[in-house]
């Protein structure tokens, strides 16, 4: 069932108490919602809320760390509400998100928490994995999405290999979406690598991945 | 060899111009190519970032083939993690990433700051040393460091590092405390091997990665201490991440250079510091990958047209070493047309 419409001044609340790592507040915005399901918190709250942070991290009004504690303590609250509830039935693509030959985690770990914090159940891959270990992990896993997130330009640059891997073994087109600093800084990098799309902020995952969706249900 | 070329200043004389605000000959630059002098040397990265003759070698012919005014004894910022147990893995084209990290948050109870005689901290100082005496005081030589606040980011993961902020300050107070030690121990003997200066990087001091309060409350009183600590002059650099909106707090530390991003405005950043600070970037390397002769004379001529008039600044790669994927001729023409046209006397040929 699609989400009743949440006020402007709700999703802004949210928002606020998320960027200043106020769990309790943020469970308040959430508990002012009596009857509403999970799935109808996550897409009228929880996704509008992260895309105003993605917006307001673009604009340098929010950094990172705030960006990172935000999606903790939403995919929390939600985990909690979760418990024991029946899972969604609403059909969610099966993702995967993996750091590409890097170590450096943070990206995924936002990344996973706004996805999951949004109904999503994303596949963490893992980090350090090279393109042709990714590729493989892709297909045994199923996904119909793949997430990867970069430091490194050579790792960005390995995202070219990771796509032809995909398209050389047949199976039905995964959609590859990219982030992470090198992509920021050559925003024709994305093009580059031939990714399916990429976004500034772990936040933007969110839409990327409804866009996917969308073009699979042939929306325009 | 562009830097074989007579002109009327030396380096040091120009970046002195330079940090006292006044005009010299020409833009100073600093096309910091560390890894491409890994193939002008004809070593692996792994060779010339794990032996100093090879890495004084190859800082020395980056200088001397583009004409820097400046040239570092930095290798790699995970060497500095290896020190505290971490791991550096080295790659054929590109800078060493640093590994798994060594520590947890149940580790910081015993952790002390590492030996300068840990190889990986000792190679840096005697590739100082070595620079040191083969410039002879022609080209200030750059030390650096990962400063305090975000070495953990190598230390603990980055992750880790924010819950440790978030939920236990005080433990973060721990760790910083030693990481101050460190860099303190590790930056001062960098300026007795003969460094000129010493650049920290510490991106966590960018607002758009750690909010204000928590860079105040900790990150600022660690980078204080460690300037205040240092004895000799440390400019900070935030690597790609805007520096604007920190610039004036990083001078009142007492930062005498900053590191601004491709983002900034320099002579806004500059403004902002009260001119107490030189100021260097914001070129980006990521973007010069795929620059054309005619992007490079572009650039060129657009970074004149900004920087003559002004206060002088050293147009430097933003990040703090240029991707190996650049082709080293680009860099060859932007050094050659900074040279042609970067005159600070307003009649140059512009």
């Amino acid at each position: 069932m699609a989400a009743p419409a949440v006020s402007d001044e709700a999703i802004a609340a949210f928002e606020e108490a998320l960027v200043d790592a106020d769990p309790a507040g943020a469970k308040r915005q959430l508990q002012a919602l009596p009857g509403w399901s999970v799935a109808q918190l996550a897409d009228g709250l929880v996704v509008p809320a992260f895309d105003r942070l993605g917006g307001a991290f673009e604009r340098g009004e929010v950094a990172l760390s705030q960006l990172y504690i935000a999606s903790r303590v939403c995919e929390t609250l939600l985990d909690e509400l979760r418990s024991g509830a029946r899972p969604s039935d609403a059909p969610r693509p099966r993702l995967g998100v993996a750091v590409l030959e890097d170590h450096h985690v943070l990206g995924k770990r936002i990344l996973l928490s706004v996805l999951r914090a949004a109904g999503h159940t994303p596949i963490d891959l893992g980090h350090g994995l090279g393109a042709e270990a990714l590729a493989r992990r892709a297909r045994e896993e199923r996904l119909e999405v793949l997430l990867v997130s970069v430091l490194m330009l050579r790792s960005a640059l390995r995202v070219k290999e990771l796509v032809a891997m995909l398209a050389r073994d047949g199976g039905p087109m995964l959609p590859v979406l990219v982030g992470g600093a090198p992509f920021r800084l050559d925003p024709k990098l994305a093009d580059e690598v031939h990714a399916s799309g990429w976004g500034r902020s772990a936040t933007d995952a969110l839409r990327l991945v409804a866009e996917v969706v969308d073009d699979w249900a042939g929306v325009p | 060899m562009i830097g074989a070329r007579a002109e009327r200043l030396t380096p040091a004389e120009r970046i002195g111009c330079v940090v006292r605000g006044e005009r010299a000959d020409r833009i100073a630059y600093f096309l910091n190519a560390g890894l491409h002098g890994a193939g002008l040397v004809g070593a692996s990265i792994r060779e010339l970032f794990g032996r100093a003759d090879l890495a004084v070698e190859g800082a020395l012919a980056v200088q001397q083939r583009l004409g820097n005014d400046l040239v570092t004894s930095f290798t790699h910022a995970a060497g500095e993690v290896e020190a505290f147990g971490g791991e550096a893995i080295y790659f054929d084209d590109g800078p060493p990433n640093a590994g798994a990290p060594p520590l947890t948050a149940a580790s910081l109870g015993a952790l002390t700051a590492p030996s300068l005689a840990h190889p990986a901290l000792a190679i840096r100082l005697e590739v100082t040393r070595a620079l040191v005496a083969r410039v002879d005081g022609r080209i200030p030589v750059v030390g650096a460091l990962v400063a305090p606040f975000s070495l953990p980011a190598m230390q603990l993961g980055l992750p880790a590092w924010f819950d440790l902020l978030h939920d236990a300050p005080r433990e973060a107070e721990r760790l910083l405390a030693v990481n101050v030690e460190h860099c303190v121990a590790f930056g001062r003997a960098q300026l007795a091997a003969g460094a000129s200066v010493i650049l920290a990087f510490e991106p966590l001091a960018s607002p758009t990665m750690t909010s204000r309060p928590l860079f105040r409350a900790l990150g600022l009183p660690a980078l204080r201490r460690m300037l205040a600590g240092l004895g000799g002059p440390c400019g900070v650099s935030t690597a790609s991440a805007p520096i604007l909106g920190v610039a004036r707090e990083l001078a009142d530390a007492g930062a005498a250079l900053l590191y601004a991003s491709e983002g900034d405005d320099l002579a806004a950043v500059g403004r902002a510091a009260g001119d107490r600070a030189a100021v260097l970037g914001n070129l980006n390397g990521v973007a010069m990958r795929g620059w054309s002769a005619d992007d490079v004379d572009r650039e060129v001529r657009a970074l004149v047209a900004r920087h003559r008039g002004g206060r002088p600044v050293i147009v430097a790669e933003h990040h703090g070493e240029i991707p190996l994927q650049v082709p080293f001729e680009t860099l060859v023409r932007l050094a050659e047309g900074l040279r042609r046209y970067g005159g600070l006397d307003g009649d140059a040929d512009a």
